[in-house]
């Protein structure tokens, strides 16, 4: 998809690369800041004082940001303050100073090892949810594959027609040249019709990490709806875009947010054909809302979702189709929070669902 | 193909690679086609009196080809069908052929198929198209014929003999005789074996 990069922007707000850089920047002050502090109370203060021990806020101050060999750094680097604090500190028992520097040591080495533990535990996790998120978008694809399976067999169907009559018009006599160059230029039209079909599938099922991109919702959406567009059809399905928010930008990850429409999509499909209805309809509608966000919304006139059960779809395997495995909302919800927005669904009074999500709005185009 | 001239091929797909890559194939080997997108589209436009028939794709916005074929049966529009779909399933294939369907191809298909397809199927409404030509006059002339003439008509062509025809109407033979003759000649036949024919023909 192509980019429209914002030449003239208005409420200009940082990428999330930049802003994660400053914050370390912060955290890595403050951590400075708070060990001199420690360093000068525990060097002023009597022996009896165990100072020290407040050096574990250092360490898991750090452990919000750093890694673990930088953590245990930070600890060694701690236990050597306590000691030369130990050797400068002018007042009280200096049995008591050792048994406190003993045990400030102590604390500051096993915290850094439970913080350690913690920080491989979150790193699993992590990886576990980027697999999960990999695995929710081949099993997405799979649900897809009638429709491109659909979508590929039409211009296929196109290629071997046209081959035919363009080897037909060679064969007349004489050769109709203008007749087979028409039919060889569809052809082309075709096979890149194909790869561009296949390429769109191709990056649905990459697995990658997030990448952050200026993205204009419209022609995501329009993306969107071309990759549903048989199973739209097939159920008759209409569906309208309605941008309420002319020019806004997102920075996010696109093909994320292509996964959260398709789930939402497929849902609204769902829905729709629990109830039989021959005029499904389904209406995006892209808004400004609070505070510099973007909302988007996916309406159905579905079947809806009862009171109760609102409040459980996006947790993880709750689900009430007999295919399903309960995880495409769970993952909408954890692609859209990743993302620094919210999710929430709720039902209208003229039946069927409505899905909305806010996003970080990157800069808007007047 | 080109023992052909006089007929055409409707064309209803939604996709305009199919729609467009079809007509140029037909067209390279002489069989006209007119284009549709969608099963409306072909219900509102106006059909040429020639032997003709429709490639129609099943899955479409709007009516699907399915439905077409309903309507058109209830329509009572005999026109050959030949489904092209990229999607097949059983079902789908067994419903179509038996509302009528001459054939059910699935997308991408061999252009030979088609063709073979095609012709088999115009050829046979080039002739159904005179079978009912034919029913037509033979059914114009039946109701030249009176009442009593028809009741004559129907014993004639069981077997029965002019006394026993007489005996179960309670008429005379020599009216049976009178009856009997014009008969043959408003019917157009000029034995008993033609008006047999005739018979079958309008009461198949």
């Amino acid at each position: 998809m192509s980019l429209h990069l914002p030449r003239h922007t208005h409420t200009q707000r940082k990428a999330p690369q930049v802003q994660r850089r400053s914050t370390t920047v912060t955290r890595g002050c403050l951590i400075v800041v708070l060990s001199i502090l420690i360093f000068l109370a525990d060097s002023f203060t009597n022996f009896e004082i165990a100072t020290a021990v407040l050096y574990v806020s250092v360490v898991l101050l750090g452990a919000q940001f750093l890694s673990s060999r930088h953590l245990w750094h930070i600890a060694g680097l701690c236990a050597a303050m306590t000691v030369i604090s130990l050797s400068i500190t002018p007042h009280g028992n200096l049995h008591s100073g050792i048994i406190n520097t003993a045990l400030s040591i102590t604390a500051i080495f096993a915290t850094t090892l439970m913080a350690t533990r913690m920080l491989k535990a979150i790193a699993a996790e992590h990886e576990a949810r980027l697999q999960l998120i990999h695995l929710a978008r081949v099993n997405t694809l799979g649900e897809l594959s009638t429709s491109i399976a659909h979508e590929i067999k039409q211009p296929l169907t196109g290629i071997a027609s046209s081959t035919s009559a363009a080897l037909n018009w060679l064969s007349t006599t004489p050769p109709n040249i203008e007749r087979t160059r028409s039919a060889l230029n569809r052809i082309t039209a075709d096979a890149t019709r194909t790869a561009d079909i296949i390429e769109r599938i191709r990056q649905m099922s990459r697995r990658s990490t997030p990448e952050f991109q200026i993205i204009h919702p419209t022609s995501l959406i329009q993306n969107i709806i071309d990759i549903t567009h048989t199973d739209l059809l097939r159920n008759r399905i209409t569906v309208s875009i309605d941008n309420r928010y002319e020019g806004a930008f997102i920075s996010a990850d696109e093909v994320q947010i292509q996964q959260v429409f398709i789930n939402l999509i497929i849902n609204a499909i769902a829905a729709i054909k629990a109830t039989n209805r021959l005029n499904g309809h389904i209406v995006i509608t892209i808004e400004p809302a609070e505070k510099h966000f973007v909302a988007l919304n996916v309406s159905d006139n579905g079947i809806g979702i009862p009171e109760d059960a609102l409040n459980h779809i996006f947790e993880p395997f709750h689900t009430t189709r007999e295919a399903g495995t309960g995880l495409g909302l769970a993952i909408c919800r954890s692609i859209i929070e990743a993302h620094g927005g919210h999710i929430h669904a709720f039902c209208s009074e003229t039946n069927g669902t409505t899905f909305r999500f806010l996003l970080p709005l990157f800069s808007r185009v007047q | 193909m080109s023992n052909l001239p006089q007929s055409i091929v409707y064309i209803v797909d939604d996709d305009v690679s199919v729609r467009e890559a079809l007509s140029d194939l037909l067209e390279s080997v002489g069989i006209k086609s007119v284009l549709y997108t969608s099963a409306d589209d072909f219900l509102s436009s106006p059909r040429l009196d020639c032997p003709s028939c429709l490639i129609l794709d099943v899955r479409m916005p709007g009516q699907s080809g399915l439905e077409l074929q309903n309507t058109l049966n209830a329509m009572k529009i005999s026109i050959p069908i030949l489904f092209i779909t990229a999607h097949g399933d059983i079902p789908m294939s067994v419903r179509a052929l038996k509302n009528g369907a001459v054939d059910f191809l699935t997308k991408p298909f061999s252009d030979q198929v088609l063709l073979d397809s095609l012709h088999s199927a115009l050829e046979w409404h080039k002739a159904e198209r005179e079978r009912y030509q034919e029913r037509c006059v033979l059914q114009e002339r039946y109701e030249s014929l009176n009442v009593g003439e028809r009741e004559v008509f129907r014993l004639v062509v069981r077997g029965l003999l002019n006394k026993q025809i007489a005996g179960l109407l309670g008429v005379s033979e020599i009216t049976v005789k009178v009856r009997r003759g014009h008969v043959m000649r408003k019917m157009a036949c000029n034995s008993l074996a033609c008006l047999v024919r005739a018979h079958d023909y309008l009461f198949a």
